[in-house]
């Protein structure tokens, strides 16, 4: 490029963008965005988060990508067994997406009415951009979600390999207990082969142990938001759960602690997060991805506080432990598939009684004062479900919220609206309640 | 009016064949005829024929009617009986042409109905005994009540006769409470319902819809007609019982019932058939108090002790009751009326069971034989057959058990229903062993008779038949002719293989007795001894003697001695004369299960008296305990003691039944050894291993120039080589450990259970 | 106090109950060494033919005292059989099914062969639900047998032979006095066909129990009459398992550590009482549950033993937090 000669005369370098810089760049705006709002937009955030703020924008805004020494397995859902991935010394990536960029490439080839989560996923595969790692070896994919299961002789047209997990729809009965199991089984030695290390009783033990000792940080904290008042708000547990999905498990373990001896203190101090009368929220349905936090955010920005969720980007992920009777081999892989099977209340089973007596145990626990019920739209099963979970909470005298979004940012404005309002009646009722309770002394 | 509906499993009307007989209206009309029939039939002849002969009203009535379609069809199918009850059936008819007025509130009275069966039916039943068993008296009773029921019918509207007059209609509505059948509606049908067909299509004027909702079939006779105007109607199994642990509407008559059928039939006949046949029936109350009014004036045909049975029975069971349930209600603090008649139906099982086990037990010792003679005599045949079973086999023992089910279920029932009672905790459980009075009189009367008649024996009228063990006459010896003489504690007649030694077996005696005889001759053919000049010595378990007569028994000189303790007995027989001594001596052993005094050394160990001069003691082993006995194979060792001092060189001589024998001398210690052979060898069919095979040790020594000569009998039993065998018992073992071992490994490795096809290399 | 709770909710189990398994087992097969004798209404198969035992099996006593002719046992004289059961009951009460969990030498013997099958390295075997529930009817059918046969016997139906046809079943017989050095019980009994067909029946059941319990979990008490007995008087004892259905996740962790393969402990959350009757009460659920307060002991409703999250940390070896 010339620089010399007159001004008048000198050749404009006009830079042509090609699509994928374009895209990656439109991507970063986006992380940037969210970001911001999550990092300055409230008050005074936990010191440690620095580190997850830090992490994310390493990741997600100047393109740095992890795991680069070890095999990097792709998973499309939370049922795909982490233990036998780290048992096999790989380290599990999950694809869910949440940028409105990848969502519109995505939906080039996807039908209009699809799942916004779905979209993305796919588009950010078909650009071959995923934004954590620098490359996938491998996707597993549990054929939990109709749409994802779908798309996967799509994303194998893309070029990656996809193993799938047959994955039962009802969980009750001995024979689909049996069929998962089998799956994890097949699945553990599909992977050894592939990836071409032996399963070990030994490594097997140790994953096993490294995954619950990650849940067990996560329960710590989820613990500390049973305070009131709240050490913390929701939208940084949000970011919390999301690293997991690509951080190092030893370092996200280590470092959540630290986050909870910090927030620990702030109990102690009686530090408040959230405002005096602030409604505390239990978050339910289809899974906030970074950046699409914007629900979250939205409630927290209305005054609220979402204290506890029910959904696979967080409380799912968590919640229940591998318990093994004899070490060995046989005993802990069906251990690893029960986990993941008999205590999941994803909406895509037949019936749904545990997730209705999930979400009644933590608004018992976490002292809930509303509901928000978030459903892509799209999600068939989220939207199908709402009324049964609507009932449940009526009986037990919650009010719900219902609220069908995707990530697109035009809808801004009308859900902020109703979110503010459910808040305020929140807070009304809350008032009332302390009146009747101080009346009642 | 539901024209069709689905049933339920449980609903007996589902069923084709219980369908059939309850709902089609053909059958049941065909039934109810020809039950009518045979009720006229057997009335009329009970008035033709009032001789002995006619066995064929007395089978009907006493023989059909009360044991199956009362004692047998109530706790188990309900009120049953009503349905076809001819009083019933022609009653309807009657009605339908009669007065339909309605009934006055003085005869709409239950108790009406329930004094007639108490005193009418059960207080005549012992007063006049047999009057009921006569054909003409059956005959007057039924067609006394046919008459009157008929009169009421025609007056009368709604089956009132049913409800109040008849004798056994309230008796029949509190009893159908524990079976395991309820008559009521399908709920969802009858919630839509308008035009209530049943209630319009009831005779009794009843409501069916409504039996569910207050738990209660109330009046409801089973005639089945509003079956017929409504498919919702259902006829369900249930619990046995369960109708009597809800919270019902009560009816205090039903508690009368209760508690007076139970004084009038089980206490009563506890009390006259019972303890008044036992040896001891002048002591009891009833009986003294008759004979007492019988110095008052003369009763004639009035049975006194019958009466006064009655009325002892009646006045102790309401006493029980109410004293029992006026106590309770004070510790809870709640009036008696509620008490008494909300616990009250906790004493529903007590008669119905008791006497659904005697109709049972009745039937196969005679009853079978009457009814089917009984019918055929009414229809002009003449059969002789015998009943099912006979008097004394064993397994009519099970129906002695019922009235110990109905006196667990009265307890359960009184626990279910203290729950309708509203008080604390504390006190219902202090209250509870107040309400269950009459339970426990029933149980403790139940458990009296057994004890009285068991102690004291049942009066007899003639002489028994002799024992079962005939004596013949036994061949006797005289001593001074016979070549051995000994002790032994069997008769020489039968020949027993079983255990040794228990002579008594729980009779009428309270400490157990042991009688030892003596026998002469032979060996192997003893024979009794009779003309003796020894005597005997009896020697206890603390070694203390005393010297003992015989006496005979079976024929045979025998001492007998009472064995309160455990330990050893021993019993010897000292004849002394010129020549010398002659000592027979035994040893029993006497034991009990329940006995610690197992290991103690004292007990075990053999000892000697002072008054015999010549005694030969078998050293004990050290294992021995109270329930080892030497066996085949073992050493037995005998100690020969000289007055007491053990004496080494004696002969001493071991015979056993088998005839084997064997001398060897004493040694140093005075102490000669035998090893026990096997010479019990039968045909393997006939080994039993309780066989104790009997032998006899003798020794013989010199004293003084005279010489001493002592036996005694002794016993062994069967070692376990000679029946068990652990070699093929190992073989067995390996070959199925391999065996089975195998097999599962083998059904492991080669089933692929569904989904369990990918197996890990560990 | 609540030290002492922690301590108890972290405990771990596994190791606690091997030492009191053996413990229990050397009291009771050799207490007869010590002239410990505990009666003859014990609870547990502690087996009579076992002549130093410190006690003896119910079920002995009940079925020669069952076995009287109903004459004798339908009378005052039966009295002592309801003494006897009195004593029996008073037994069970304190402990219900732990008996079976900690101290039955039986299941001690059972938990040793597994134990040794896991040194080896062979897998277990499990029953599906199918199996499971047709099969877990044969403990009533022995328990009947314990208690039918005696009473036909008394009826006179049956011969002398099948007194005690249970103990001639039982393997503890064969077993347990092995442990005192008495091998005489392995030996087939020719004197009459019944006795034949019993003893060999016997060797052919105590085989089964061998290698059954070498393949699965606690293999007989599956079919134990005792635990068919214990459970219709559970209801009475003082010592409860209790399951708080709200907190359940409904994970299965309890299920799948559990000997017996009892489904209802994950599956049941309505019932507040979980004690099922196959349970041997040996607290392996509690221990393996992750939610807290979710199933615990109860000694008459004071919680003894919990399920926390902090115990099952421990007990997984996942309670340091950091690395």
């Amino acid at each position: 490029m010339s620089q010399s000669g007159p001004l008048k005369t000198r050749k404009r370098e006009r830079k042509v963008e090609d699509p994928k810089s374009r895209h990656k760049r439109h991507e970063a705006m986006e992380a940037v965005k969210a970001l911001d709002s999550i990092r300055f937009g409230f008050s005074e955030n936990p010191k440690e988060m620095e580190y997850f703020y830090d992490l994310f924008e390493r990741v997600y805004c100047s393109g740095e990508t992890l795991h680069t020494d070890k095999p990097t397995i792709g998973t499309l859902c939370i049922q795909a067994p982490y233990e036998i991935i780290y048992a096999l010394g790989g380290v599990p990536v999950r694809l869910c997406n949440g940028f409105h960029t990848d969502e519109q490439s995505g939906g080039d080839f996807m039908p209009a009415k699809s799942c916004s989560l779905v979209k993305a996923t796919l588009g950010m595969l078909n650009q071959h951009n995923i934004p954590t790692v620098d490359r996938l070896d491998f996707i597993v994919h549990p054929t939990t979600c109709d749409q994802k299961t779908k798309s996967i002789s799509t994303i194998e047209d893309m070029g990656y390999s996809v193993y799938h997990m047959e994955f039962p729809r009802h969980k009750e009965s001995e024979e689909s207990r049996e069929y998962w199991r089998r799956s994890v089984r097949s699945f553990a030695k599909e992977l050894s082969v592939k990836i071409g290390r032996k399963l070990t009783r030994k490594s097997m033990k140790e994953a096993i142990k490294k995954v619950a000792r990650a849940q067990l940080a996560y329960h710590r904290l989820s613990e500390l938001m049973k305070n009131d008042p709240v050490p913390i708000l929701g939208k940084d547990i949000f970011l919390v759960t999301n690293a997991f999905f690509f951080d190092d498990i030893e370092r996200w373990t280590n470092r959540v602690h630290a986050l909870c001896d910090e927030l620990q203190k702030r109990v102690d101090e009686g530090y408040n997060a959230a405002s005096k009368r602030s409604p505390r929220i239990l978050y339910t349905g289809s899974p906030p991805i970074f950046p699409n936090l914007k629900l979250p955010l939205m409630i927290e920005q209305a005054d609220g506080v979402v204290v506890a969720d029910e959904s696979c980007s967080a409380n799912r992920l968590f919640n229940d432990m591998v318990s093994v009777d004899e070490w060995f081999l046989y005993d802990m892989v069906d251990a690893v598939a029960d986990r993941y099977l008999k205590g999941c209340t994803c909406p895509i089973f037949t019936r749904n009684e545990d997730r209705k007596r999930r979400l009644a145990d933590l608004a018992k626990r976490y002292s809930i004062d509303g509901v928000v019920y978030q459903s892509f739209a799209g999600c068939q099963v989220y939207e199908m479900e709402q009324r049964s979970i609507q009932r449940e909470l009526e009986k037990i005298g919650i009010p719900m919220l219902y609220v069908e979004t995707d990530y697109s940012p035009g809808q801004g404005g009308q859900l902020s609206t109703r979110i503010e309002a459910f808040i305020e009646s929140l807070k009304v009722r809350k008032r009332r309640v302390d009146h009747k309770k101080r009346g009642a002394v | 009016m539901v024209r069709f509906f689905k049933r339920e499993s449980g609903d007996l009307f589902k069923n084709r064949f219980f369908g059939f007989i309850f709902k089609n209206r053909k059958f049941v009309f065909g039934l109810q005829v020809v039950i009518a029939l045979l009720f006229f039939y057997a009335i009329y002849m009970g008035f033709y024929d009032s001789s002995k002969d006619n066995i064929f009203t007395t089978a009907l009535f006493w023989g059909i009617f009360w044991p199956f379609f009362i004692v047998t069809t109530l706790p188990t199918l309900g009120r049953v009986f009503c349905g076809i009850c001819p009083h019933g059936f022609l009653g309807k008819y009657i009605t339908k042409i009669g007065l339909k007025r309605k009934m006055p509130k003085w005869l709409q009275n239950r108790y009406i109905g329930v004094m007639l069966l108490f005193i009418g039916w059960w207080g005549v039943y012992y007063v006049f005994p047999g009057v009921y068993r006569t054909p003409l008296g059956t005959a007057i009773l039924f067609a006394v009540m046919t008459i009157v029921a008929f009169i009421i019918y025609y007056l009368y509207k709604d089956m009132a006769y049913c409800k109040y007059i008849c004798p056994i209609g309230t008796a029949l509505r509190a009893y159908a409470k524990l079976s395991f059948t309820f008559f009521g509606s399908y709920q969802s049908a009858c919630a839509d319902c308008k035009t209530f067909d049943c209630a319009k299509s009831c005779p009794y004027a009843l409501s069916p819809f409504n039996f569910e909702k207050k738990k209660s079939m109330g009046d409801c006779t089973l005639c089945m007609e509003c079956t017929h105007s409504c498919e919702a109607i259902r006829f369900r199994l249930t619990a046995p019982g369960a109708a009597i642990y809800e919270k019902f509407k009560i009816v205090k008559e039903e508690v009368w019932v209760y508690i007076l059928i139970l004084a009038a039939i089980p206490i009563s006949m506890a009390f006259h058939h019972g303890l008044g046949r036992s040896n001891i029936s002048e002591e009891m109350i009833w009986v003294k108090t008759a004979a007492w009014a019988a110095t008052l004036f003369d009763a004639g045909n009035f049975n006194l002790t019958g009466l006064f049975v009655f009325l002892y029975a009646t006045l102790f069971s309401v006493a029980a009751a109410v004293v029992g349930m006026a106590i309770a209600a004070k510790i809870m603090k709640k009036d008696f009326s509620t008490t008494f008649y909300t616990l009250g139906y906790a004493f529903a099982p007590l008669f119905i069971l008791a006497s659904f086990a005697h109709a049972w037990e009745y039937f196969f010792t005679t009853n079978s034989a009457k009814i089917v003679e009984g019918m055929a005599w009414g229809f002009g045949f003449d059969i002789d057959v015998d009943p099912i079973a006979k008097r004394g086999d064993n397994w009519l023992q099970v129906f002695h058990l019922f009235r110990w089910i109905a006196v667990a279920w009265a307890f359960y029932i009184l626990y279910r229903r203290f729950k309708h009672i509203d008080a604390s905790r504390m006190r219902k459980i202090f209250a509870y062993p107040f309400a269950s009075m009459l339970i426990l009189f029933f149980i403790g009367v139940n458990i009296y008779r057994d004890y009285v008649l068991e102690t004291y024996g049942r009066k007899t009228h003639h002489t028994h038949a002799p024992q079962k063990h005939q004596v013949a006459a036994i061949s006797t010896i005289k001593e001074e002719d016979a070549k051995h003489i000994w002790l032994s504690d069997r008769v020489p007649l039968h020949e027993q293989g079983g255990p040794g030694g228990m002579g008594q077996r729980g009779q009428n005696t309270r400490v157990p007795q042991k009688s030892i005889y003596l026998l002469g001759g032979d060996f192997s053919k003893p024979l009794c001894v009779n003309e003796i000049k020894g005597r005997f010595f009896v020697v206890d378990t603390q070694n203390r003697y005393k010297e003992v007569k015989p006496v005979k028994k079976h024929g045979c000189l025998s001492v007998r001695f009472d064995t309160p303790a455990v330990g050893y007995y021993k019993v010897y027989y000292i004849q002394e004369s010129a020549v010398g001594t002659k000592i027979a001596k035994f040893e029993f052993k006497r034991y009990d299960h329940n006995s610690e005094e197992e290991y103690s050394k004292e007990k075990m160990r053999a000892k000697t008296i002072k008054e015999v001069p010549f005694d030969l003691l078998r050293v004990r082993p050290d294992n021995e305990t109270f329930y080892s006995m030497p066996a085949t194979g073992d050493t037995v060792r005998f100690l020969v003691l000289k007055s007491g001092v053990p004496s080494p060189g004696v002969t001493v001589r071991l015979t056993t039944q088998f005839g084997w024998n064997k001398s060897v001398k004493s040694d140093r210690d005075g102490v000669a050894s035998f090893k026990l052979i096997k010479d019990y060898m039968p045909e393997w069919s006939h080994f039993n291993r309780r066989f104790r095979e009997t032998y006899w040790v003798e020794a013989q020594a010199e004293n003084g120039g005279k010489i001493d000569y002592i036996v005694a009998q002794e016993r062994f039993g069967r070692s376990r080589d000679e029946y068990s065998s652990s070699a093929y018992a190992l073989i067995v073992a390996i070959f199925l450990l391999i065996a089975t071992a195998g097999g599962v490994a083998l059904y492991r490795y080669r089933t692929n259970r569904p989904f369990k096809e990918v197996k890990f290399d560990e | 106090m609540s030290r002492l709770k922690k301590f108890i909710d972290r405990a771990d189990i596994r190791r606690f109950r091997f030492w009191v398994q053996l413990s229990a087992f050397i009291l009771f097969v050799y207490g007869g060494y010590l002239s410990i004798d505990l009666g003859r209404e014990m609870p547990v198969f502690i087996c009579g033919y076992d002549q130093e035992a410190a006690g003896m099996c119910y079920f002995m006593p009940l079925q020669h005292q069952l076995a009287r002719d109903w004459e004798r046992l339908f009378s005052a004289a039966g009295l002592g059989v309801l003494s006897a059961f009195a004593i029996f009951l008073l037994w069970f009460i304190i402990f219900n099914k732990a008996w079976c969990g900690y101290i039955c030498p039986l299941g001690t013997m059972q938990d040793w062969i597994t134990l040794l099958r896991k040194k080896i390295g062979v897998a277990y075997s499990n029953y599906t639900q199918s199996q499971y529930s047709s099969l877990k009817k044969i403990k009533y059918i022995f328990l009947a047998i314990v208690i039918i046969f005696p009473l036909l016997m008394g009826a006179g139906l049956f011969g002398g032979e099948w007194r005690a046809a249970f103990c001639k079943m039982c393997p503890g017989r064969l077993i347990t006095p092995m442990f005192v050095g008495d091998f005489s019980q392995w030996s087939i009994d020719f004197s009459s066909n019944t006795a034949i067909f019993l003893t060999a029946f016997g060797i052919a059941f105590t085989i089964l129990f061998i290698v059954g319990s070498f393949v699965k979990k606690r293999f007989f008490c599956f079919y134990c009459p005792m635990s068919a007995m214990h459970y219709i008087f559970s209801p009475f004892s003082i010592l409860r398992l209790k399951k708080e259905g709200d907190k359940c996740t409904k994970c299965g962790d309890c299920y799948r550590v559990c000997d017996m393969q009892i489904f209802d402990i994950a599956d049941d959350v309505v019932s507040k009482n979980i004690l099922r009757d196959d349970c041997i009460l040996c607290l392996k659920c509690i221990a393996a549950c992750p939610e807290e307060d979710a199933l615990h002991l109860d000694i008459v409703n004071m919680a003894l033993f919990r399920s926390t999250k902090d115990g099952f940390a421990k007990r997984m070896g996942v309670d340091k937090e950091r690395e």
